[in-house]
């Protein structure tokens, strides 16, 4: 499914990650690892955010050389998301609607699912830390992408807000066949943690 | 209490703007030079003189000084919401009649700029006999100072609800229209300051030029100036977009798109600059000069634009950076031509963004 060779990153020349190759199957994987070890950028990298050496494939789609079929596979979802104080919740389901081609009964079903409907129309100026997080989780699930990653997903959520994300992940996950790449520091609900894959990001390299 | 509003309000609007006020009063008030006697005292008396007697002035520095106010007003409630002047709510404690007479005192601290050069208009309004000139201009800069405060109040009393923006109904969801709700929510004093200005001197430049005496150089010159000028929006856009539209890198939308995005965000951004030049086609200038001149804007935008993916400079460096392409466009325009230098800074422009785009590294660790 999603297959890294040769992908390197450094900040200003010290070596942050050195993967030689690593291949993952479908699932529900939780990226491990200390502060500062390399698991957001790892995601990032992923996710298409951050510039990288090497060659990274989803479903043979090259980051790097078919950036726009890669792109259609994921979903992201940064761990401490921003989104401009102008704009409402509901503006940004509509442009990500409108660039993913989703059909509205979808999105009206995700607002529901994801219990956003109540502040999603306010502006994101006035959204609480846990409300910003929710849009954000929302927003990486739009249009069902094969691969949802999600970094630190479960950060400044309320303990319902905690179950419904971890059970909207397992449902995705088993209904869609979704997979899911995530960190987290947290420990993760009882369930999820029964069907996740651990990776560990140690000396700059992943292991299973 | 104004000693916490001073510190908190009014000292990081002269910190930031500070060296762009001493530009300007330097431009405009000390580098005039001398002609047949008359020096830097008469030109500015004769500006004043001009001010009391001519309506249309007397409002276009009126219109000024707003846009002064409504800049630092701007400026002011951004800081009321950042977090580290959350503080600020404890003035909701104190009468609304209080709280106002305090911010009035910081915006009136905020129009020292202004005020600095009022004295020279009140001395010579006083001295030539414009007593109600004189009454009028104190008074607005008074007006626009309440104003200020009663809206800066208002801000501070609901500070819980987050800044809210200018244009509510301004809803576009696109790359472009989010770069364009940020100009007219956030830059919007910036970019009418820049059209005044580039379009001002063109306009006075163009007009004054007969088709006899035609000199298109030095129309080009001032045109690409303010285009470059634009740098600065192009440049404050890329840095809204590291922080809060990151998100976006990570869409499937394709390198051409996003490349078109900003460039039809370039095409509006110079709308004004476009629409002079077609009135001033063909009194004052010919069709083909009109057409150069706007296909070499629009691809000095363009380049601007690509060059803030190349890779994250900091603002002088940008600037340096653009006062070389000043200086690349001068060097075409004396040797090769125009059509060369619109063709050239266009292919650039795409090719860099094609090269840059995603190895672009955000100003997010």
């Amino acid at each position: 499914m999603l297959q890294l060779t040769n992908v390197r990153k450094a900040y200003q020349g010290k070596v942050i990650l050195n993967i030689p190759s690593l291949l993952l199957d479908p699932g529900i994987y939780w990226i491990q690892g200390a502060n500062g070890s390399g698991k957001s950028t790892l995601l990032k990298i992923i996710a298409g955010m951050v510039p990288f050496e090497g060659e990274i494939t989803f479903k043979d789609s090259s980051l790097r050389h078919s950036p726009l079929i890669y792109r259609q596979h994921i979903g992201w979802a940064a761990a401490e998301p921003l989104f401009p104080p102008f704009m409402t919740g509901m503006d940004l389901v509509i442009l990500y609607q409108r660039i993913r081609k989703v059909p509205q009964p979808e999105i009206d079903r995700l607002i529901e699912r994801f219990n956003v409907g109540n502040f999603i129309q306010g502006q994101a100026s006035a959204y609480s830390a846990g409300m910003t997080k929710r849009l954000s989780l929302l927003l990486a699930f739009i249009g069902n992408p094969a691969l949802i990653i999600l970094d630190e997903p479960l950060t400044t959520l309320d303990t319902n807000s905690f179950t419904l994300i971890s059970d909207l992940i397992l449902e995705f996950n088993q209904k869609a066949g979704t997979s899911f790449l995530m960190s987290s520091h947290q420990d993760l609900d009882t369930s999820l943690l029964n069907a996740q894959r651990a990776l560990t990001v140690i000396n700059q390299s992943i292991i299973q | 209490m104004t000693r916490y509003l001073l510190r908190s309000l009014v000292s990081p609007f002269f910190r930031e703007n500070g060296g762009l006020i001493i530009f300007i009063y330097t431009m405009t008030v000390f580098i005039v030079n001398s002609q047949s006697g008359a020096g830097v005292y008469e030109y500015h008396l004769f500006l004043v003189l001009g001010t009391f007697r001519h309506a249309g002035m007397m409002s276009m520095v009126f219109l000024l000084w707003f846009l002064y106010t409504r800049k630092f007003t701007a400026f002011v409630v951004t800081e009321i919401y950042k977090p580290e002047n959350m503080f600020l709510h404890v003035f909701n404690y104190l009468s609304k009649k209080k709280q106002t007479g305090l911010l009035f005192i910081a915006t009136f601290l905020l129009m020292i700029p202004v005020w600095a050069y009022v004295i020279f208009i009140v001395r010579t309004g006083i001295q030539y006999g414009y007593i109600g000139g004189v009454c009028l201009v104190i008074g607005y800069l008074l007006l626009l100072c309440l104003l200020s405060a009663l809206w800066l109040g208002k801000r501070l009393r609901h500070i819980a609800e987050g800044n809210a923006p200018v244009l509510k109904s301004f809803k576009f969801t696109s790359m472009t229209g989010m770069l364009l709700r940020y100009i007219a929510t956030k830059q919007l004093v910036t970019w009418t300051g820049l059209k005044i200005f580039t379009c001002g001197l063109l306009y006075l430049i163009a007009v004054n030029n007969s088709m006899k005496y035609y000199d298109g150089q030095t129309i080009f010159i001032v045109i690409s100036l303010g285009i470059l000028g634009n740098g600065i929006l192009v440049y404050r856009c890329r840095e809204f977009e590291d922080v809060y539209l990151n998100f976006y890198r990570t869409m499937p939308v394709s390198l051409s798109m996003r490349f078109l995005e900003y460039a039809l965000l370039d095409f509006i951004l110079i709308i004004p600059e476009v629409l002079l030049l077609v009135l001033l086609v063909p009194k004052h200038m010919p069709l083909t000069d009109a057409a150069i001149f706007f296909l070499c804007g629009y691809s000095s935008m363009l380049l601007m634009t690509s060059l803030t993916f190349y890779r994250h400079f900091t603002k002088s460096q940008f600037y340096k950076i653009l006062s070389v392409v000043l200086c690349v466009q001068y060097i075409f325009l004396l040797t090769v031509g125009l059509p060369a230098l619109y063709i050239s800074l266009t292919m650039i422009a795409i090719a860099l963004f094609r090269w840059r785009y995603y190895k672009y590294e955000t100003l997010l660790p």
